[in-house]
């Protein structure tokens, strides 16, 4: 008891025996506050959680392309390039430099303007949001990690912005039409088609008829007021649309639609879906696995309603062979590799089309 | 909550005194024979974005948990009638299965594990039948609060796979199979076979009278053996007894 110092101190204070018995009720209190401080701690038996998603890994992402001129023996290209980190949901990277940038394709590349932007959100957008379900996800996503990752996207999006789930393949386990949707209203209840969401792992096969399923999704769109986006999240190229890739870009644009294509699979099956994302202003990412896939649906909500970081890359670019002729298109492998952390990012796919 | 607390114990305080014996002795029990049920066909959880098929409300012999207790117990018999209070430690599992859609073919399972530490104090009355010198069947009922004071959540798949972890939450069963309640209240009913005044061996269920959570409503179920021995203070008062 004497090598209490609240005690110790009492009994120099007080010598009579009234105030070393205050001293001994002042020390009570002390230890019942204390008590009672533990019982309030130990209330809890597991700290409280909150809503957390999967982890996936650091990913660029194309968010535009343009050209900007040609000549006969070069043309120069814009594109917007962003870059996000796999474990969080807000952070961006902004700390790359443009001898980290590397194009690839037959000819030569030199970057002419190198510049960090700010690309502003619209105030309202609305979203169809479509699932690739024909074939089967056997070889790109295994434990089926789309679905989780669509959910997330749904639970981000917060009112007046809207979205409208549906689902698309040919001659497969669902219904005809080229797109199987939810219901016919667009929403902000991201809790309600939670089970219709993962019973879609259940119903993949048939065909993939992507360019019609962008095309009645336009139609969805078309009564819709703010910005018009479509999310299509595929694992392999067109087989079976009726609509051609032109003319699908043409609708999108007089419908001011932008088609935003997440590409789960092989870089060599993408070429014709860039076509699609940059001819109508959407953003082009190139998933070779589930975990660039999660990233992407991660922060997608952010980077297309929200103030988002990008880098504006000018690129002269000079074929080996031939001369750029009218109509011509092309896509230029972009790698990049982060010197900081030592990591190269999965690559990117910018399309440019010489305009006829 | 409270009241009922106050009834208990004024019930215990006022029973003694008429009581014709009272026992203390040490219990023992296993609890194999479970059920996890959860009231849907299906569960969305809360702490991340997974969905998961109910698979499974079966009755199991282990395979949905088990549950170890030691305590002490103090009977008091009167007649036929015998009430009784056993403050017990209690480690408590419990094991649920559910089922992750991966492909039109392949679902995978995963089983969600509590592990609780636990304090307890069942009361309940019994009623002695087919009596006889040395053996007693009876059948008790009564209730039994508990308090768990550490909880572990854990999981596991069929295949082991450590990547599991990286998919499924641990805590994607929170408010669901369990909470943070620090009292939650049983219902309790047995059958018991007395051996003179030295112990009893008991079969008894247990109902958790509260699901943990609201929007899905869980039923747990329990069922197991307890073996109980009492110490011979009966006895030994009857012998100063005679020797006076």
């Amino acid at each position: 008891m004497k090598s209490n110092p609240i005690l110790s101190t009492a009994e120099k204070k007080y010598s009579d025996s009234t105030c070393y018995s205050i001293a001994i009720s002042l020390r009570s209190s002390y230890l019942l506050c204390v008590l009672c401080g533990l019982f309030v701690v130990s209330c809890t038996l597991l700290p409280e959680d909150f809503r957390h998603f999967i982890k996936g890994s650091d990913t660029g992402i194309t968010r535009r392309a343009a050209l900007v001129s040609n000549t006969p023996s070069e043309l120069i290209f814009e594109t917007d390039l962003s870059f996000v980190l796999g474990h969080s949901s807000n952070l961006q990277i902004g700390y790359l430099n443009s001898s980290e940038f590397s194009f690839t394709a037959t000819g030569t590349y030199s970057i002419v303007d190198f510049n960090d932007v700010e690309l502003s959100p619209p105030a309202r957008s609305s979203f169809v949001v479509l699932l690739d379900q024909s074939g089967s996800y056997e070889t790109t996503d295994v434990n089926n990690f789309r679905c989780k990752s669509l959910d997330k996207f749904f639970h981000d999006v917060t009112p007046p912005s809207e979205f409208l789930l549906g689902a698309f393949a040919k001659d497969g386990l669902l219904p005809s039409g080229p797109v199987e949707f939810y219901t016919n209203h667009f929403s902000t209840d991201a809790e309600i088609q939670v089970p219709y969401l993962f019973s879609l792992a259940k119903r993949t096969s048939g065909e993939s008829n992507l360019l019609d399923a962008l095309n009645q999704s336009i139609d969805k769109l078309s009564s819709e007021t703010g910005d018009r986006n479509i999310i299509a999240l595929v694992h392999g190229p067109d087989q079976a649309s009726v609509i051609s890739s032109n003319l699908l870009i043409l609708k999108a644009m007089s419908n001011q639609v932008k088609i935003n294509i997440i590409m789960l699979g092989k870089e060599e099956d993408s070429m014709a879906l860039a076509k699609v994302s940059a001819g109508t202003g959407g953003l082009f990412s190139l998933c070779p696995g589930t975990n660039e896939m999660i990233t992407t649906f991660n922060h997608l909500y952010a980077m297309l309603n929200e103030v988002t970081h990008a880098y504006r890359v000018k690129v002269k670019f000079t074929p080996a062979t031939g001369s750029i002729t009218p109509g011509m298109e092309t896509v230029h492998r972009l790698a990049v590799h982060d010197t900081l952390y030592n990591y190269d990012f999965s690559p990117m796919l910018v399309y440019t089309k010489i305009l006829n | 909550m409270r009241i009922r607390l106050l009834i208990i114990l004024f019930f215990i305080l006022t029973v003694p005194v008429s009581a014709q014996h009272v026992n203390v002795g040490m219990t023992f029990q296993y609890l194999i024979l479970k059920q996890v049920g959860v009231a849907s066909d299906e569960i969305i959880p809360q702490g991340s974005f997974n969905y998961y098929k109910v698979n499974d409300n079966r009755w199991k012999f282990f395979s949905a948990g088990q549950s170890f207790v030691i305590g002490t117990i103090v009977q008091l018999d009167y007649k036929k009638v015998y009430f009784a209070i056993e403050p017990s430690y209690e480690l408590n599992t419990y094991d649920y299965t559910v089922k992750y859609p991966i492909s039109p073919t392949k679902d995978e399972k995963v089983s969600f594990k509590t592990l609780y530490f636990q304090l307890e104090a069942p009361v309940y009355m019994g009623y002695q039948f087919a009596s006889s010198t040395i053996v007693r069947y009876s059948v008790f009922a009564g209730a039994e609060p508990v308090f768990p004071y550490h909880l572990q959540t854990s999981f596991n798949g069929a295949d082991k796979d450590p990547s599991l972890y990286s998919r499924y939450g641990v805590y994607d069963m929170r408010n669901i199979l369990y909470n943070n309640d620090r009292l939650y209240w049983n219902s309790l009913l047995g059958i018991g076979f007395h051996f003179a005044s030295l112990g009893k061996v008991d079969v008894r269920y247990k109902h958790r009278l509260s699901s943990p959570g609201v929007e899905y409503k869980a039923t747990f179920n329990t069922i197991g053996i307890a073996l109980t021995y009492f110490l011979p203070l009966n006895l030994l008062r009857k012998k100063i007894y005679y020797e006076e």
